[in-house]
Order: C-alpha cells, then structure tokens, then sequence
C-alpha cells in the first residue's frame, strides 16, 4: 500500500513519506459487582507528507480514504509558504523490544482473569472496586520517497483499578509491553492499600511552607512542567538559562528501553531512534526536533517524530528516565522528619503563561511527624513553582520505578506552599 | 449505505446497533504570522454493538465501513462471552426514523484551504495589531462536517449531516519581563459564514492579554465572587451536571442522590438537546433515543439524571436521549449537550452593585473536580468595588468543597445567555462539545489563596 501511494504522488510532489499505523486494542472492564464489559477497537489510518513546488503539506484520515488523504497532502502544500524540507535516507534500525508473543496471544478470558485478580485481592465491605485490563497488538509502517520503508510490532498491556471509598478518586494503572509479572499485580495492590491505610486526621492548621515527599508517581506530575518548561527554552535557544534543577538529576529520552510503551526503532519521520540525555547533572543539554522543525532550523532531527491522526507532525519523547548520580535515600520519612508525603498531584491548568506554577488540592496526602506517617489528610492544597522546587531537592529516593514510560524515583522537596482547604 | 447497514444487521440475533461516522475536517494554525497547519482530514468511524438476551454487551469498534457485518458477528460472539449478576435492560424508546441529510446550505468543503488560510491571516493580523506589547499568538480556524447513518434492529434510523465552525485566539502579551495571556473562541454549527465578521474578537483577546499585564493580584481573603455566564457555565458544567451523568456499567463514578440539596433555591440546572441553533442540539442520540429536555436540579435540589437505554432501565426511569460517544468510534454513555443554569432575577449591574469589595471572573482556565474538592482557575478577574467593576487583578485558583461551594451561591442573575465558545467536559479519553448556558452569579465568602508567582 506504501509503495503504490509514494508512487502516485511521484508525478505531483518531488518528496513525499507516510506512516501508517494498524491497532486491534481488547478492552474488558469489572464493575464492582464484576459485571464485564468487553469492547474491540481496530483501527488502521495514515498520515501523509507532500513536498510540491517548495512547499510541505500534510494530511491524515483513516487508511481506506488514502487516496483522498493524498490529494488533501497536495492541497496542504499548495496552501501553505515555502519550506525547505530534507527527507532522511534509509539507515539501519537499532534493536529494541517493543513486541511480546505472550501480550499478543491474550485473549479476552485472559484479560478477564488478570481484571480479576487484582479485584479479588482488593475487595472489601467498605470499597467499591472496579478494574480493567487491555491488550493492544499493532503495526507501524514508515515510508518515504527516499526510500525509507520501516515497520515494527507492538503490544502493550495495560492493567488498572479505581477504587471509591477514600478523599477523592483512586486510579491507579500500569503498562508495559508484555503482561504484567506476578509482582507487578502486587506492587499495585499493595500501592492501593497504602493509600487507604492511615486514618484520616483532624487538622486545623498547616506550617505555610513544608518539606514534602513525593512519590513516583507525584514526580511524574511534576515532570509535565518541567518539560514545558524545557522545550519553551531550547527552541528559544534559552540553553543553559532555564529548566536548571539539581545537579544529582539527569533527564533521558529512551527510546531504546525495552518493553516500555514508548519504545520504538523508528520515529514517524522514518529517522532511527536514539537515546537522547537532555538535562545532564541538572544543567539543560539537548532537545527534541522532527524532522519539520529540524529541517527549517537546518539542524539534525534527533528521531522523535509523531505523525498522528490529525495532530500535526511534532516531537514527542518516546521513554522519559530521571536518572540520579547518587545512591538513593531508603528512610525518606526520617528525611522529612515534619512535612508531608503526597502519592499523586497532577499540575493542572496555570494562572501563569509560566508553566509550573501551581495549586491543586491533593486528595491523596499524608502528614510526617517525626519521622513517621501519622494520617492521611483530605483537605490540603499544595502550591509552588515546579521549576524552583526542583532547585531545592532534600533527598532523593532509591525507590526508582517505571510509570508506563517514565521511570521516576520519589523527590523530597523544601519549601512547598501548604494550605488547607 | 442504508442497504450495507441493513445486511450487517442481520448477521446476528438479540439487540444490534450500528452506528457509522465520516468526519471531513479542516484546519489552520498560525503562531503569530507563522503558518504552522494547513491541513485537511478524512476519518470514518464505526461501532457495532451487540446484547445477546441475559448476557453482556459486546462491541467493536472499526475504520472501514467493509468490515461492518463482521464487526456484528464478533460483537455478538463478545456479548456472548459476559454473563452480567443483573440482566440487561434496556429503556424501550419510541422508534423513530429520522433523515436530515439534505445537501449542507453553507458546506466549508466548498471553500478552498488557501481561502480559509487567508481568512484567519487578516484575523490574526488584527490580533496582533491590538498593541505592539503582544509578543505572541497563536489563533486556529476548523471546520467539520459529520455524516452519521445509525441503524437498529429495533428499527430506529438516523441519516444526518452536519457541519461546524470555529475559531481560537490566544493572545501573549509582554513588558518588563512580566507576561500575560487572554483566550477567546467561537464555535458554531453551519460553515464558512458562520465564522465570518469576528475581527473585533481577535482584537479584544490582543487588548484583554495587555490590560492583564500590570495586574495586581488579588490579597489572600475571603470575598463574594461574581461569576460571568461563561465562568458559571463552566463551573456547573464540570461539577453538577458532571454528576449527574449516570454512569455506564463498569464505571465507577460518583452520582449526586436525587433528593440531594446542591444549593439554593434559585439554583435550577438542566440539559436541553432541543435548544434551538446550538452546534451540539440533536434530534436523537447515539442510541437512537429522541432527545428530553432535562432538568437535573430544581429549586436547589437535584430531581433527575443524565441517562442511556441501558442506566434508565436500571434507575426505572425514562431514557434521556444522552446517550453519546465522544469519538467516531467510542461507545455511547451519559453525556451532556447543552448544559444551563436557569435564570434567577436581575442583570448583571444588579448582581454586582451589592458587592462593596469582592471578585468577577470572567471565563475560566479549567475547572477541576476531584471527589468533592472543585478547583477553578480563573482566566480573566478584575476587583469589584463599591459595586462597580474596578482594576484587573491576577486571581489564585478557587478551590472549595462542591457542598460549601454551592451553599454559597447568593445569587442567581436573570440575563441568560448561550455561550457560543468551544466548551468540553473534562473527561477521560476524547472530549466532546458542550455548549453551556448561564447568567451571571455570585458566591459570598469564598476564600482566594496567594498567588505564586
């Protein structure tokens, strides 16, 4: 199909490339009565590139109106300005997994059990538990005019829960490429009753500004700024001047880590992939461009093209790693000493164009006294500047762990705005 | 199409729906004069769904409209694989068979990609133009058309096509290092004229960025806060009208009791699929229910929820007509289309000129509701002083117990008003438009926290 579409665009664009993407995703779900769902979706659509007459356009639709999406490319770059554009010569592929055998044999029965299980261990009189488990096999194919033809395969499986009965929602998920091991189910049921288990405190007050440990999956909300925040500046070519946090921490785009849902040989522009450090001992080193951008900065695109739907093409990390220059901290609790443990914060929607600056309520926070969690409190509200609170980092913690495709340690942070609702 | 539709459904027995979608699209970008996306899209969607008697739904979703017969046959091997606790019931609904396929009078495929790039050029031209402070832009234009064939084998069948436009500014402004944004949008059912003529917009969002960029903010304390229509839209939107949404079978969410005092007397909230001339008004669901007009609370108290076929037979209740998917191929659940607040007494003057020292906000960044905590983040706040609208001024985000929150709402204005914006619930996967509806109202005693700068 690559080949005979590159082939009709020949006459009528001097470059073109597509990338094409196949899905079948099995999704069941267990209500707290365990009343399945089960719900299959296929998917197969395309995205394509036109250079004509000096100008790029591009297109996307679903695979069976390719022919239409094609003339829609043309139409895209006679209506858009000059561009210059160099398409990449086909090169070797690294080796990554990205496909697993036991993920893409599971079946619907199977995914029922693992929905299951992990209900069944989670159960009890005073919680509603719901689960779901999802299976996803695809491929994705790139192809160019130069000749670049690529594919790889794809499985990822996704397990999750939520669990009503607390301060506010549980929602707790894992992916991976292959199904989740034995221990992966328990370090997720075993993360649920930990955030149900200190009772809930009684508290008038809060100290203004505290010390706060956030776990992994808090630092994963974190990140989401900070990122922001280091995009803005290099393609500002603000290097070195923005998005410095401590110097123990180091930022990686991984596309090469195995088994992880962004793992990938080839990005969408049909550029192999490569590991890519971008914040090196806190100072901000390198960043991401497709191969649009890259080509009209006449700089090297780094293979971390997205071509999707009808997003337009842009550069997307693939497997985000924050890596520690220092042996991790065990005993956080002992670091806090007084202060507060929070599990998940999502930084929403800023008042400041400055991404990071924040103030969200935190349902699922803890109070430290003395070196101890003593409760867990509903009503607290945290506030700061990501970009600032990762300049004052206490501790950091050896409890390292892969979120779907960010793997974060816990962060104990100084200085965090408190306030109770 | 009716013929393909007809034959797929018979290759399985119980209950089957079957709902296909083409969406044309276009869109266009610029970040300041830089055009960033000229591009067009062609997507079809498709979901087949299946309820063998005594078993669970199966459904599967697909991109080629070939694989129709087979995506009945797998979705009735799916439902055949579930054996819920409870059976399934569905509402009986009236059948009804409904063709609104006429040729578009305003079709946006007619116009060409360089017309509707030219068209947004002047209007960001004229953004940019507001004040030489504006250090940048980003502004959109889109369009789609959708063509849906739905068919049941109940008998229900739904042709229709429709079409809508929009337009986004966002306006950054700068001056001694400070930098501040003001967001605008229009979205509207019909084509190309319907988003002609809006310069003045695209101005008034460049002037909005500027005037915020000395802005104080707002001392920490507790202040009565008057909502603007589109701030108390989104506000009731994301939190009463959310809840309300009865959720579908295995999903988990909570859902304000009837019964349920929400707030007070002057508080009436609703959903109206029938309004007249709004992008997201229906004649029947993705079900195939003919939509209700629903008043969810009334007089403070909340009398009804949003419904499928399937939650109404389990709450022994009519079905809405609510039904909804957010995508071309996503299942249907309860959602709202155009979600309001009924109009208490009073203009807008009369609800700000009690006010001696206290808040408006006009429009929202998000509103965020976690359990029963609301968070809004305003987008727009000036003082009101000595009851009259005073200095712009930077606000924290609110955040409040939805109870306390409510128990707080003082008054309800009576200029109603539809807002034309593209408005969204928050909700997991894609989002679907909403129109929201509302007057003004105010909260005394809310509780503005410091703002980090």
């Amino acid at each position: 199909m690559i080949a005979g579409v590159l082939a009709d665009l020949r006459s009528r664009a001097s470059q073109a490339d597509l990338v094409r993407t196949r899905d079948e995703t099995i999704s069941v779900g267990l209500s707290a009565n365990r009343d399945a769902t089960i719900s299959i979706d296929q998917s197969d659509a395309v995205q394509i590139r036109a250079f004509a007459n000096g100008r790029l356009g591009w297109a996307g639709g679903d695979t069976a109106s390719v022919g239409a999406v094609a003339e829609s490319a043309l139409r895209s770059a006679a209506a858009s300005d000059p561009a210059e554009m160099f398409f990449p010569a086909p090169a070797a592929l690294p080796s990554v997994i990205t496909r697993s055998p036991a993920a893409a044999a599971l079946t619907v029965p199977d995914l029922l059990d693992l929905a299951g299980s992990v209900a069944d261990r989670l159960r009890r009189l005073d919680r509603r538990v719901e689960t779901w488990a999802e299976r996803s096999v695809g491929t994705v194919d790139v192809g160019s005019s130069r000749g670049v033809l690529a594919s790889y395969d794809v499985t990822v499986v996704g397990l999750g829960v939520s669990v009503a009965g607390g301060p506010g929602p549980c929602h707790l998920h894992v992916a991976s490429v292959p199904p989740p091991d034995g221990s992966a189910l328990e370090s997720l049921v075993a993360e649920v009753e930990a955030r149900f288990d200190p009772e809930p405190l009684d508290l008038d007050e809060l100290p203004a500004s505290a010390r706060v440990w956030f776990k992994p999956r808090a630092v994963r909300g974190l990140l989401a700024p900070l990122l922001v925040r280091h995009a803005n500046g290099w393609q500002a070519g603000d290097r070195g001047r923005r998005a410095t946090i401590d110097p123990r921490l180091s930022l990686v785009d991984d596309p090469l880590a195995d088994n992880r849902p962004g793992s990938r040989p080839v990005c969408d522009d049909g550029i192999p992939t490569q590991r890519r450090t971008l914040i090196r001992d806190g100072q901000p080193v390198a960043g991401l461009l497709d191969l649009r951008t890259a080509s009209r900065l006449r700089l090297p695109a780094t293979g971390h093209g997205l071509r999707r739907g009808f997003r337009p093409p842009v550069a997307q990390y693939s497997n985000l790693v924050l890596e520690v220059s220092e042996p991790g901290v065990t005993d956080l609790a002992r670091v806090v000493g007084d202060g507060l443990l929070v599990s998940e914060m999502e930084v929403g929607p800023a008042p400041n164009p400055v991404r990071g600056v924040f103030r969200v309520a935190v349902p699922w926070c803890y109070r430290i006294v003395g070196g101890r969690i003593v409760g867990r409190i509903e009503r607290a509200v945290l506030a700061g500047d990501v970009g600032r609170l990762l300049q004052r980092v206490a501790a950091i913690g050896a409890d390292a762990e892969w979120l779907g495709a960010v793997r974060v340690p816990s962060l104990v942070l100084d200085g965090v705005g408190v306030t109770l609702r | 199409m009716r013929d393909l539709l007809v034959q797929a459904l018979k290759s399985a027995g119980g209950y089957v729906e079957l709902r296909l979608r083409r969406r044309w699209s276009t869109a266009v970008v610029f970040r300041k004069q830089r055009l960033e996306v000229a591009t067009e899209y062609h997507a079809f969607g498709g979901v087949a769904r299946c309820l063998v008697p005594g078993h669970g739904w199966g459904a599967v979703a697909f991109t080629d409209p070939e694989r129709s017969a087979l995506a009945v046959i797998r979705a009735h091997e799916l439902s055949l694989e579930t054996r819920p606790e409870r059976p399934i019931a569905l509402a009986p609904i009236p059948i009804r068979q409904v063709d609104q396929a006429d040729l578009l009078l305003d079709d946006p495929r007619l116009v060409s990609l360089a017309e509707k790039r030219e068209l947004l050029e002047g209007l960001t031209g004229e953004l940019l133009a507001a004040d030489r402070r504006l250090v940048d832009s980003r502004t959109s234009y889109g369009d789609s058309v959708y063509e849906t064939w739905l068919a049941t084998s109940e008998g229900v069948w739904l042709h229709e096509l429709r079409s809508e436009a929009s337009l986004g500014a966002l306006a950054v402004a700068g001056e001694d290092g400070a930098q501040e944004r003001a967001l605008e949008s229009v979205a509207v059912l019909g084509g190309w004229g319907s988003v002609t003529g809006r310069a003045p917009m695209f101005r008034e969002v460049g002037e909005r960025a500027v005037a915020r960029l000395h802005a104080a903010p707002v001392k920490a304390g507790r202040y009565p806060v008057v909502f603007d229509p589109r701030a108390t839209g989104a506000l009731v939107l994301q939190t009463i009208t959310n809840l309300c949404r009865s959720p579908s079978r295995g999903i988990e969410r909570e859902l304000l009791a009837l019964g349920t005092r929400i707030g007070p007397e002057a508080l009436t909230v609703g959903d109206d699929p029938t309004a007249s001339g709004l992008r997201t008004s229906l004649a029947l669901d993705d079900e195939g229910t003919p939509v209700n007009h629903t008043h969810l609370v009334q007089n403070g108290v909340v009398v009804a929820h949003l419904h499928t076929r399937e939650t109404a037979a389990r709450a022994a209740v009519g079905p809405t007509g609510h039904a909804l998917a957010t995508s071309l191929r996503s299942i249907p659940a309860a959602r709202p289309t155009n979600s309001y607040v009924a109009k208490g007494q009073g203009n807008a003057a009369s609800v700000i000129s009690e006010v001696s020292l206290g808040i408006y906000v006009s429009d929202v960044l998000g509103v965020a509701l976690e359990g029963h905590q609301v968070t809004l983040t305003p987008a727009s706040t000036r003082m009101i002083r000595n009851g009259v609208l005073a200095e712009s001024v930077k606000c924290a985000p609110i955040t409040a117990d939805l109870f306390t929150l409510y128990g707080r709402l003082d008054q309800v204005g009576g200029d109603f008003a539809w807002d034309p914006s593209a408005a969204a619930l928050h909700d997991a996967g894609p989002l679907r438009p909403i129109t929201t509806g509302a007057p003004h109202t105010r909260f005394v005693d809310l509780d503005i926290g410091a703002l980090y700068t």
